[in-house]
């Protein structure tokens, strides 16, 4: 086993403080809310055979794709607009947005860049998934909804 | 439900403060940091809903923190062009790492010298020698190979070691 650094032994002395009472608090406090709040559907979702949800999600996928072919269709005169868009709205009556997040799939730092003024900014690249959780009323199946995206973050550097 | 809860908070009560430490080098006061955990665990309980529910692995909560912290850069530097006028005023008892003994000389200064490691070296140390993290977790948390988190981690040590003893020095001057 290698010898630790001398400075390591220094470091060993320091230790990172706990956190503050009230934020431990505030943050069991959410816990309760969310486990109060989070439906046994969305716990239970492995429960959901994954072939099954593969079939959820890629259905999903192919209404929504169909969706968008139809909806432009059905805009050509406003009777039949109308007609078209009220029963989606009554079936987005079912679906019930259970959560939503952003995952990150991978992040990059691509180094420094410099700004307009001259200033330095620090570039990060990141890819990620938004996912969102809809929960079908009358089935109790919850369906995931990813959308991945590009974000290109700069930060100003103040120390070097 | 009841025990997913207890999980959750005894998983908090572990690694709070290491979350707590990390959080800090994405934030401007302990305060801030604290609410980058509280918005990151948030998260996770979501992204941990589909798998079973319970406490995720640490690598990936500090993945989910810089996220937040990069998050809150964003809105951080609008909101501070907006107060530019205000003057804030240091909180000189605002500390990233306590001693374990109170009058550690040395310990206190090496603090201060953690305190000014660049980001991207304090990062590495944190995760490797506060939160035990393998050079392995700690290159896909920060998306960079094993091999340059092992030598950021011997480079945060060389500048500590140098620092110190800069410090020393100049007390015995």
């Amino acid at each position: 086993m290698p010898k630790p650094d001398p400075i390591e032994t220094i470091l060993a002395r320091l230790m990172p403080p706990a956190m503050s009472e009230a934020a431990q608090r505030d943050i069991e406090d959410m816990l309760d809310e969310l486990a109060d709040t989070t439906p046994q559907g969305v716990v239970s979702a492995p429960a959901i055979m994954a072939w099954q949800r593969r079939w959820i999600i890629g259905g999903s996928a192919a209404a929504a794709v169909a969706l968008a072919w139809i909806l432009p269709l059905a805009t050509t005169s406003v009777r039949s607009s109308r007609a078209a868009l009220a029963p989606a709205t009554a079936e987005s009556n079912e679906f019930v947005l259970m959560g939503e997040s952003d995952r990150i799939e991978s992040m990059r730092d691509e180094g420094w860049q410099e700004n307009a003024d001259g200033s330095t900014m620090r570039a990060m690249r990141l890819n990620v998934v938004a996912e969102n959780s809809l929960l079908d009323r009358e089935t109790g199946i919850v369906m995931q909804v990813s959308e991945p995206r590009e974000e290109l973050f700069l930060m100003p550097v103040s120390t070097f | 439900m009841e025990t997913t809860t207890s999980a959750w908070k005894q998983w908090l009560a572990e690694n709070g403060p290491r979350l707590l430490l990390f959080a800090r080098g994405w934030s401007h006061s302990r305060h801030d940091a604290e609410d980058l955990v509280q918005e990151a665990i948030l998260r996770m309980w979501h992204h941990q809903a589909d798998k079973g529910g319970g406490p995720p692995d640490l690598p990936l909560v500090f993945s989910t923190i810089r996220f937040c912290g990069l998050n809150h850069h964003r809105s951080e530097s609008r909101r501070r062009k907006r107060e530019e006028a205000i003057v804030y005023l240091n909180d000189f008892q605002d500390v990233w790492l306590d001693p374990v003994c109170e009058d550690d000389e040395e310990a206190l200064l090496l603090r201060a010298a953690v305190e000014k490691l660049s980001p991207k070296l304090r990062e590495v140390v944190v995760m490797k020698f506060w939160a035990g993290c393998t050079f392995l977790q700690i290159s896909e948390t920060l998306a960079i190979s094993p091999n340059t988190a092992a030598s950021r981690y011997r480079y945060a040590l060389e500048q500590l070691s140098h620092e110190l003893r800069r410090i020393k020095e100049l007390r015995h001057a």
